[in-house]
């Protein structure tokens, strides 16, 4: 059985519920029986969970917005580059019709192990997203090795943002890398420990003025792909530089000593060898499809194409 | 050439356009089977292994359950599923359901139930217990000293079939020898429909088959075989295919859900899953291949060898075939060549007919070998081709047709054309940060299979209008054919494309064709089609002359001149047929013809390609691929620029990342849908230009040859010799996604740049 809140109030009423957005990254999920299709509450109908509005200093987004609109907000554009960027970067025009910014941020972690049908997985045995004891990527990893490829958290993180949410009945408030932490931890055992938790909305404070910031992804094909690696970066006066990356480990990474170069005002070349350094020792690399760990060490040289940013790109305006 | 055609080398929109644009043309999967049971194939999730128990008890409790097909159900033999005609290289190693899986694509149990849903959950519950057995999945392992043969009624080794052809000398190499190892990898058709057919067996008598099929008469005659019926009382309709490129040339599950439609006593549908589409149907064979070239230092060509070995799966389908139509395909001329080609069976994917048909590969190694002689011996590559290459009255090596037209040089002073307007409108850069530079590659292939045994008829009715009805056996996959005979038809009677119907791959009410396959069907059934039209004129003016007895009749272009003494009448061909239906000494005007191919006539292509390099960044971003074909006449130029447009998306893949990647962990492939295995999209595409030479083919129907597989032969080598230029490299295997960042076409550099 299947719930269409209309209200927020509603939607917490549900428990043990599988909160669902456009449904984009679950459908094929079921379709590979990894995930249950049972008890599915859908927030798409909430119209509170739609909105992206000024609030207090900054913006909030709610966490059914969908990604079309997050690209297209003159708000976020103005304000938020990088987020517009990123869901604007999202898979293909019709997902991002569809997808929400909740569901884009709570996805399931990827593996080539995982993202496979039933009759496929059978020829191994469970691993730790399935129900099982093993990591078929790193067989003497104690935790699930599975990547984090969301586009939308990447930009998100740039911009130190906040995640509203429900979980046992009470309202949080707390930054949304903490939120993704205890997401992805989580869905590493995600069959046998789900994290309960309604997301809705997420917050973000406006930039200082003249800050600049953009997003930048490296997929192999234009459209529809998920990241092989992303970046968001800000930078400019009255606050640090902050350089995040997704698609490279099981969440988000922070690359504070690039960053750090950044603020002092580095030559490219340092700061292209600085963030090689870094993701070298921070990621988390798995096989994937298409690409070897070598050349997936050569993306970490794509923070190139943000490094522009310096010097000539959009800067945030003043709420 | 002689006068302008009416119908043919104009730019016409295929027959099918506006329904296949709105919706409304019927694929397999969208036909209303009366009463049909959805089916499900369970397969086998291991790449070796050996069934040990069958349980279906769960699944006979799921509602909606009809029944399970086992191994023990359906008769035990072995058979070819190829959709060749048959022929010695064609063994018989497939069954219909196998309780020894050789790959992750073979048929276990067929399950049946009233609705795809209870199909899907009944399938669940059927329990396979399997002995798993460690898989042959390389060349390697399979050749490997003591290596189990997958085969062995075939061959005590996993050396299936060899294929070895030679002329001249293997001494005389000439005065400069390189030589060089290639590597490609397995790949997909993709084709956007997925495998399907609906089978109705429910009398055990008669059995009807719709289904994507591109050898319709082929595979009626091997399911006659198979379940001992006579051809006559099996019926294979092929409705719309949404894309074949080889991957219908062969039987799929056709057979098991006949069977299991006479299990049921009603008709049964399967519509194969995206994965299967993957893992259970067919790939482009994998190859690593060892190539010598020599050439005397003014460039003149004097040797090839080649040392072929080609990944065919456990089942040798066309495996033997495919390897033996790699060996003749040179087009230039070479004293000395030596072609030395094995069928290797593994547990891999199954291997099988796809564009190029082994072509594609010996083409990918040979125009990178001459790319790096023309190198060495300080040549322009172009000129270099051009000084070696056939002319007309000249031979392929170890080929005894002469070439009989060949348009090469028209075809790379166009390109070259095209590449000059680039480079000045857009420069071409090399410095420390971006190397940019252009690779050629030249390609040949056939118009019908080498072995020349395409065979085509034809059939034409004239109504009494003077409208026309065509029927031939080929089938249209989405390439266009019916447009493209029709257009053939409407040209040699002398009527108006409107005034013809066609209608295509229907064993019951069509005449016999090999199939779809080798690029054969402007060819050999377009020469078929021109056969029955020119019969159909003849016996149009046989029959008007009997309608005037005393009055003399000529033929022209456009109809019919009656002259008797001053009076002169013309007639149109509709009036003539008018005239001859209704007259009390006229008839009905039914021609026919019937087309076995004499020869293969080669289309060539001239590609270039150019690669952006960044050394600092690893990247590779492709630019331009132009393509210049001779193609003969082009019977349909819209058509024709289709092909090779899409023959140039599946070299993009092919050279950049498409390939089906085996795990060493899970001992088989992990590319089972469209995000694993990536096909490029409009986005990714560089900026494309195509162009036709103008050619005649005196053997082809007004002067055609093929081009539906040649377009994607040269692609790869074309892109990877731009890349070794630019990067400075010898890369020699796919994809080039394992050396370099592959940046898409339209990738932007900077975040909102």
């Amino acid at each position: 059985m299947n719930h269409f809140p209309s209200s927020l109030s509603q939607a917490t009423e549900y428990r043990d519920a599988i909160f669902a957005g456009g449904c984009t990254d679950l459908m094929p999920l079921f379709k590979n029986q990894v995930r249950d299709h049972r008890n599915l509450v859908f927030l798409t109908q909430i119209p509170e969970l739609r909105e992206i509005r000024r609030e207090g200093p900054g913006v909030s987004i709610g966490a059914s917005a969908i990604l079309a609109d997050v690209a297209e907000s003159e708000l976020i554009l103005n304000h938020f580059p990088a987020l517009a960027q990123a869901a604007n970067a999202v898979a293909s025009p019709q997902i991002r019709n569809i997808a929400t910014m909740g569901g884009n941020i709570m996805q399931d972690r990827r593996c080539i192990y995982f993202n496979q049908s039933a009759g496929w997985r059978s020829s191994l045995p469970p691993c730790f997203k399935t129900g099982g004891d093993v990591c078929h990527q790193i067989p003497n990893s104690p935790v699930c090795r599975a990547l984090y490829y969301s586009d939308v958290a990447t930009a998100l993180l740039v911009y130190d943002a906040q995640a509203e949410y429900w979980e046992k009945g009470a309202l949080h408030c707390a930054p949304l890398r903490e939120l993704i932490h205890r997401h992805c931890e989580a869905n590493g055992t995600a069959c046998r420990n789900r994290l309960n938790i309604l997301v809705t909305r997420f917050f973000m404070d406006s930039p200082p003025k003249g800050e600049r910031s953009g997003f930048y992804k490296y997929a192999m094909r234009t459209s529809i792909d998920f990241p092989l690696i992303n970046f968001a970066l800000r930078c400019g006066r009255s606050r640090s530089a902050k350089l995040v990356s997704g698609a490279a480990a099981p969440e988000p990474l922070i690359l504070e000593h690039t960053a750090a170069l950044l603020d002092h005002g580095a030559a490219d070349d340092d700061i292209l060898a600085a963030c090689q350094a870094e993701l070298k020792t921070l990621a988390m690399p798995i096989r994937e499809a298409c690409i070897s760990p070598a050349r997936k060490r050569d993306l970490y040289l794509q923070v190139f194409s943000l490094l522009s940013l310096r010097e000539d790109c959009p800067k945030s305006t003043e709420l | 050439m002689g006068k302008p055609f009416q119908v043919l080398n104009h730019a016409i929109p295929r027959l099918e356009s506006m329904e296949k644009a709105t919706g409304k043309i019927a694929y397999t999967a969208d036909l209303d089977a009366h009463g049909a049971a959805a089916a499900i194939v369970l397969r086998s999730p291991h790449s070796c292994a050996r069934v040990l128990q069958i349980d279906c008890s769960e699944a006979e409790k799921v509602p909606g359950f009809l029944g399970c097909l086992l191994p023990c159900e359906v008769p035990d033999i072995l058979y070819n599923p190829s959709g060749n005609p048959p022929a010695e290289l064609l063994l018989a190693d497939a069954r219909i359901l196998t309780e020894n899986p050789r790959y992750i694509g073979d048929r276990i149990v067929c399950v049946a139930a009233e609705t795809d849903e209870a199909c899907r959950m009944a399938a669940q519950k059927v329990k396979i217990r399997y002995e798993v057995h460690a898989p042959l999945l390389t060349l390697k392992d399979a050749m490997a000293e003591g290596a189990r043969p997958i085969q062995p009624h075939l061959s005590a080794s996993n050396i299936v079939k060899r294929r070895n052809v030679s002329q001249g000398s293997p001494d005389q190499k000439g005065e400069v020898l390189l030589s060089g190892h290639f590597s490609t990898p397995s790949m997909q058709h993709v084709p956007i429909e997925p495998t399907c057919c609906i089978c109705d067996f429910s009398d055990g008598k008669n059995l009807t088959v719709y289904s994507n099929s591109q050898t319709v008469f082929q595979e009626r005659r091997i399911v006659s075989e198979l379940l001992g019926l006579k051809e006559n009382d099996v019926r294979f309709i092929k409705p719309a295919v949404g894309g074949g490129f080889g991957a219908r040339q062969q039987l799929h599950s056709q057979p098991v859900i006949a069977l299991m439609s006479k299990k049921l006593g009603r008709p049964v549908r399967l519509v194969y899953t995206r994965e299967e589409e993957f893992t259970a149907t067919a790939v482009r064979l994998g190859t690593e291949i060892d190539i010598e070239v020599g050439a005397n230092r003014d460039g003149v060509l004097q040797y090839l060898s080649a040392y072929y070995l080609a990944n065919i799966g456990p089942y040798t389908i066309h495996g033997p075939t495919i390897v033996a139509g790699a060996s003749r395909k040179i087009q230039y001329r070479i004293p000395n060549y030596f072609f030395d080609g094995y069928s290797i069976l593994t547990n891999d994917i199954c291997g099988g007919a796809f564009r190029g048909y082994g072509n594609t590969q010996l083409t990918f190694g040979r125009e990178i070998m001459l790319d790096r002689m023309a190198q060495k011996l300080g040549m322009d590559p172009l000129e270099f081709r051009l000084k070696n290459h056939v002319k007309v009255g000249e031979h392929f090596p170890c080929v005894d047709a002469p070439v009989t037209s060949c348009a090469i040089e028209e075809c790379a002073r166009r390109a070259m054309e095209i590449r000059t307007r680039i480079d000045v409108e857009e420069h071409l850069t090399f410095d420390e940060e971006v190397r940019q530079a252009w690779g050629v590659a030249f390609a040949c292939h056939g118009s019908g299979p080498s072995s020349r045994e395409g065979l085509s008829s034809a059939i034409v009715m004239l109504n009494d209008d003077g409208t026309a009805r065509i029927l031939v056996g080929s089938a249209d996959i989405g390439q266009g054919s019916e447009t493209m005979l029709s257009q053939i038809a409407a040209e040699t009677l002398g009527l108006s494309l409107s005034d013809v119907r066609i209608k295509a791959a229907d064993t019951l009410l069509t005449p016999y064709d090999t199939g779809t396959f080798a690029s054969s069907q402007t060819f050999v059934c377009g020469n078929a089609v021109a056969l029955a039209c020119r019969d159909a004129r003849a016996k149009l003016l046989k029959q008007l002359m009997e309608t005037v007895p005393e009055a003399v009749v000529t033929e022209e272009d456009d109809g019919f001149l009656i002259s008797s003494g001053d009076k002169r009448e013309h007639l149109s061909v509709q009036q003539a047929v008018r005239r001859v239906a209704f007259h009390q000494h006229g008839g009905v005007i039914i021609g026919c013809g019937s087309y076995k191919a004499q020869a293969s006539p080669s289309p060539f292509v001239v590609c270039m390609a150019k690669v952006e390099y960044r050394p600092k960044l690893n990247t590779v971003r492709l630019l331009h691929i132009i393509e210049a074909a001779d193609v003969g006449t082009p019977i349909n130029r819209l058509s024709v620029e289709g092909q090779l447009e899409g023959g140039i998306a599946q070299g993009v893949g092919y050279a950049l990342f498409e390939r089906m990647e085996r795990n060493p962990r899970a001992q088989k492939t992990v590319s089972t849908d469209l995000l694993h295995y990536r096909v490029p999209q409009a986005a990714d595409m560089p900026k494309t230009h195509v162009v036709i030479a103008d050619s005649y083919e005196p053997t082809g129907p007004h002067g055609a040859k093929s081009v539906g597989e040649v377009a994607t032969v040269p692609v790869a080598p074309a892109i990877v010799n731009a890349v070794n230029r630019a990067a400075g490299t010898e890369i020699g295997t796919l994809p080039l996604c394992d050396r370099f960042v592959i940046l898409p076409h339209s990738a932007e550099r900077g975040p909102l740049s």
